[in-house]
């Protein structure tokens, strides 16, 4: 197995070919093949089917700094990374993973025209990585023959030849090699074995006396009248059988006895759901401490600068505004990256495959494909992660189906909105706070559920689509793939969402503080009562004092500001779901991220920031005595459930907006997404507060 | 958006294998047995997946587990199908359980 081919000259004539043989199938050289763009010499690419470890391969070739990106114009991803071949810089293009090059689906078709060279700024890779799994060679013989019949300079990287050879899968690589007219160098992706003979296979056809070969032309198969599947398998099956012995696949009696289990009509669901709640627990116990860590960090941050500058402006845009702001939407980082990172880890095993096939039956019914169902788990953690794992659905509409529904589902963000509320609701009853709690999760995903099922079947209308998944061999899963795969997602959220959240911040920061107002005629008779009492030796009473005119000073600031006077602005369109301004407020100050309506109601109730970080009950307390001008509560049963419900269903994350519009390659369907989930949650919000006040509830 | 053709199709079946009275549905195989793939409607991406993949004229597949969906292998690959999908497929049972090898 580890024999190095021979390079055998590509320049064969028909006329040298023995009568019978199978290559002949392969039609070459296409004339697609010879009108192609001059090649980028400093351009390789690699080409595969799914789970033929083409990602492994890629990582050990380019390591930590490949990027992740779209085609231009497209939401189908490449990754581009680079090596060094023969002292000269490499880029790598890392194609999507197909079974086919036939132009059916949007990614066969930009795979062949990348290959070809034929898009915008995209010059032609000087060679193809063709990577073949080596225990099911026939299966990947398939695309193998559309690849080569492309007449590309190509070299076969036969992986997992350590898996064949404990499957007693003989390969001769030689006679492969006569087959395919190519280098064939067997490798172990995961482990690095003969990567360097792959390299060195690679600065020969990329080497400038690299003399092109004109491949053969065979009996073409684009002339035959028959199944030209049933030609390219047929040609599989001959050269397997010519350069396999033994078995031709892997015997898999290890898979197929853990599949007995886990596809299993009922058992497969039960099992599935505990894998989920095992990795759930996993993410919120493990990710609480790196979030400790990076909230006392954007603190220290803050009270740094706080230290070097003088109050003032300047010191509150960056210690409120772009502290306050990027920190509060980065805490949720650790989450995201363990969510992907398991994501990763359970792919990489075969797992979710097998998921996707158990809740294939259960999803068909509101109209989704099983691959669905993942997605929608993740977004239960955070929708980010969940918008970008929806590309394992094929399917244009189903995937943009899920993408809408995908923020209905309870995020961790919204668990301090809960909890506020909850507490307000039932400070000493756990078991009805935990049923508010599970009703809440419950609503987002009987809202999801039914959006999917309204929109399949009116804007973006369309059969379901029918179930076609390969349920690869089960393996160990690479930590070092997936901790990279974690390492490039988290970068992609972190530049993508960073920036538009600290544009926002600043924004939303400007919004309260200005217009500035005089200080209030109670904290200046706070202050200069402080002064006597500190002159007097009375430090403590004095603390107080200074504090309370804090909090009256940002109150009226807050209350005065332009977000103030938004917040007066839309209280009668809010006042039908029992909000009064101070809420409204709330609700435009969350629109970036909605845990700051926490933070935010503190201020303009009047508790203080501080205050109500370090005694969450004097936040409830407040809130509970807060009144409106008639003398009433604010927070009744029914205006703390409507704003529950309010929360459940609003779009309040910039973050997910910017994701989507990475995901759907423009603005529209955010901008969708936005409106139909705040029309949606002040439908239900409304409902929800006029139904309790009409039955008694006040 | 891609648009998507029905699966249910008229279009002419093309190659075939054996006697179309000789044909069952994949989903009348009794699991863990084989047969040898008859033909193939055309018709919608899913199909030119699965055939891509390797359920295709002329190939020998197995029934691993039954229902909806159901999981079939193809040259050594399990596929989970929709029996929707799996009914455009007709097959001609083959002596011997074991597959492949036989």
């Amino acid at each position: 197995m580890r024999r190095r081919c021979v390079r055998r000259s590509l320049a064969f004539s028909c006329g040298s070919i023995p009568r019978g043989q199978a290559i002949s199938i392969i039609q070459l050289p296409t004339r697609e093949g010879r009108q192609t763009a001059r090649p980028d010499e400093s351009c390789i690419a690699l080409v595969g089917n799914p789970n033929a470890g083409k990602t492994t391969l890629f990582n050990s070739l380019t390591g930590l700094r490949a990027k992740t990106a779209n085609f231009p114009g497209t939401t189908i991803e490449r990754r581009l990374g680079h090596t060094r071949l023969a002292d000269r810089r490499v880029k790598v293009l890392d194609l999507p993973g197909l079974y086919s090059l036939s132009s059916v689906t949007p990614e066969e078709t930009i795979v062949r025209e990348a290959l070809l060279g034929r898009l915008a700024n995209q010059p032609r890779p000087a060679a193809v990585v063709l990577l073949l799994d080596a225990t099911n060679l026939e299966r990947n013989l398939y695309l193998a023959s559309q690849v080569l019949e492309l007449g590309l300079p190509t070299v076969v990287a036969l992986n997992m030849v350590d898996l064949a050879e404990r499957s007693a899968i003989e390969i001769d690589v030689e006679k492969l090699c006569d087959e395919l007219r190519c280098p064939v160098v067997p490798v172990v992706a995961r482990s690095g074995r003969g990567t360097d003979d792959l390299r060195r296979e690679l600065e020969h056809l990329i080497s400038p006396d690299y003399e092109p070969h004109l491949p053969m032309t065979g009996e073409g198969l684009c002339d035959c009248a028959g199944c030209p599947y049933k030609a390219r398998y047929d040609w599989a099956e001959e050269v397997g059988a010519r350069c396999v012995n033994g078995h031709s696949h892997a015997n898999a009696h290890q898979t197929e006895r853990i599949d007995a289990v886990l596809t299993h009509p009922w058992v497969g669901v039960g099992a599935f759901l505990g894998i989920m709640f095992v990795v759930f627990a996993l993410i919120f116990w493990v990710a609480q401490y790196p979030m400790d860590w990076i909230d006392s960090g954007f603190a220290t941050v803050g009270s740094t600068i706080a230290q070097w500058l003088p109050p003032g402006d300047l010191r509150s845009l960056l210690v409120d505004g772009v502290v306050g702001g990027v920190g509060g939407v980065l805490v949720f980082l650790p989450q995201i990256a363990i969510l992907f990172f398991f994501l990763a880890l359970l792919e990489d095993t075969g797992y979710l495959a097998r998921a996707a096939f158990v809740m294939d039956r259960l999803m068909r019914k509101v109209g989704l494909p099983g691959k669905a169902f993942v997605p929608m788990l993740s977004a239960h953690a955070c929708a980010i992660p969940a918008i970008m794992s929806a590309r394992v659905i094929e399917n244009q509409r189903d995937r943009l189906v899920t993408m809408l529904v995908l923020p209905l589902l309870t995020c961790s963000a919204r668990i301090p909105v809960y909890t506020m509320i909850t507490a307000l609701l039932f400070p000493d009853q756990p078991l009805l706070a935990g049923l508010v709690f599970t009703g809440a999760y419950t609503l987002g995903i009987l809202a999801a559920l039914v959006m999917a099922f309204v929109f399949k079947r009116t804007i973006l209308p369309g059969e379901t689509t029918p179930l076609v998944l390969e349920l690869p061999g089960y393996k160990m899963p690479s930590l070092r793939s997936a901790l990279f795969a974690t390492l490039d997602r988290s970068r992609i959220f972190i530049k993508r969402a960073g920036t538009v959240i600290l544009v926002v911040s600043i924004v939303l920061w400007a919004l309260a503080t200005f217009p500035k107002s005089p200080m209030p005629v109670q904290a200046v008779e706070n202050l200069a009562q402080a002064e006597q009492l500190a002159a007097t030796g009375q430090v403590e009473e004095a603390a107080t004092l200074r504090r309370d005119a804090e909090k009256v000073t940002a109150q009226s600031g807050l209350a005065h500001s332009f977000a103030g006077r938004l917040g007066r602005l839309i209280e009668p369109v809010i006042a039908p779901l029992g909000f009064d301004w101070q809420i409204g407020v709330g609700i435009l100050s969350s629109f970036a991220a909605r845990e700051v309506i926490v933070s935010t109601l503190a201020v303009v109730y009047g508790v203080g920031e501080t205050t109500a970080d370090e005694i969450p009950g004097s936040l409830y307390d407040t809130l509970r005595a807060a009144t409106r001008a008639d003398g009433t509560a604010v927070f009744t049963f029914a205006t703390s459930i409507s704003l529950l419900v309010f929360y459940v269903l609003a779009m309040q994350c910039l973050p997910t907006q910017v994701v989507t519009r990475r995901e759907t390659g423009g603005w529209r369907w955010p901008v969708f997404q936005l409106g139909y989930m705040t029309v949606l949650a002040y439908g239900s919000a409304l409902v929800a507060y006029q139904v309790l006040v009409g039955v008694g509830f006040v | 958006m891609e648009t998507e053709a029905p699966i249910e199709s008229d279009a002419p079946v093309g190659e075939s294998i054996g006697m179309p009275g000789d044909w069952i549905h994949v989903d009348d195989i009794q699991p863990g047995h084989c047969a040898l793939v008859a033909s193939v409607r055309a018709g919608g991406v899913e199909l030119d997946r699965l055939k891509s993949m390797g359920v295709c004229v002329g190939r020998r597949l197995m029934l691993v587990r039954s229902g909806d969906p159901m999981i079939v292998k193809v040259l050594g690959s399990r596929i989970g199908i929709s029996a929707r999908l799996a009914r455009q497929v007709m097959v001609i049972p083959c002596a011997g359980d074991a597959f492949g090898e036989a």
